[in-house]
């Protein structure tokens, strides 16, 4: 990490986040949790109607891990009053095609858990 | 209700499982059973019926009807209402000392447990040991009768 650089890595990371909020942003009924300018890249979201739980089912099993649940922050949970929600995280080992892969599982686990 | 014994209702679950190639039509038919579950009437959509072991919120409501116990649920999570759904299949109808009896064979046979994360699996257990206890509960209650 040293080698890569602090700076570098953060800039990169800051990249994914940008790209992988811009693709998710077209699935219909996504809601974003925690919509901060600057943070890290870490994107929390629920889909309309669909349980958190049950889409991280279906992502794992496509081979994606995401967490799910409420990510002991219960009073932040009670507070958008969801029961969880999905969370996928970005590190500077992932790339613009996993994203890929990973909202096209998002857009899987819409489909049949609709 | 129907009169099939709880082993013959596993076994035409594990039938009907078997036409399944892989783990998405599988769930696909999970989620089916979901919308068709006996849903537990409102009002016992109480914390008192809520199954704790779960990551989504399952309600799991028992009556005897006649001498055979009868399940309604819910839950906020489609998967877990097809698993409970199936629960409810393979108990609804039948006699609390025959619940208390059985042996779930069609959990291992359907590999619905290797399909769940740990956690599920884990309520599933919960859910299962609910629905013993309150056979339990009912057939206590007939024995003093």
């Amino acid at each position: 990490m040293n080698q890569i650089g602090f700076e570098a890595i953060a800039a990169y990371e800051g990249e994914l986040l940008v790209y992988a909020t811009d693709q998710l942003k077209q699935i219909q009924g996504i809601k974003f949790v925690g919509e901060a300018k600057n943070k890290a890249s870490v994107i929390s979201f629920n889909l309309k109607g669909i349980h958190p739980y049950d889409v991280g089912s279906i992502l794992d099993k496509l081979g994606i891990a995401v967490r799910t649940g409420h990510h002991c922050a219960q009073p932040v949970m009670q507070h958008f009053n969801v029961p969880g929600t999905v969370r996928a995280s970005f590190a500077f080992y992932n790339t613009k095609e996993e994203i890929d892969i990973f909202v096209e599982g998002v857009k899987t686990a819409q489909r049949m858990l609709s | 209700m129907s009169h099939k014994t709880i082993a013959e209702i596993q076994e035409e679950i594990i039938d009907e499982f078997s036409l399944f190639d892989d783990w998405m039509q599988r769930y696909e038919y999970m989620i089916e059973l979901g919308k068709s579950l006996p849903l537990i009437d409102p009002q016992y959509k109480l914390d008192d019926y809520l199954i704790k072991g779960c990551q989504s919120k399952v309600w799991v409501f028992a009556e005897m009807n006649e001498d055979e116990l009868k399940f309604t649920a819910d839950s906020d999570a489609i998967i877990t209402k097809g698993i409970i759904a199936l629960l409810i299949r393979v108990f609804s109808g039948q006699k609390p000392q025959d619940i208390i009896d059985a042996e779930l064979s069609f959990i291992d046979q359907i590999g619905l447990k290797e399909h769940l994360s740990p956690t599920r699996a884990n309520g599933l257990t919960s859910m299962t040991r609910q629905i013993k206890l309150y056979a339990v509960a009912y057939q206590t209650q007939k024995n003093h009768e």
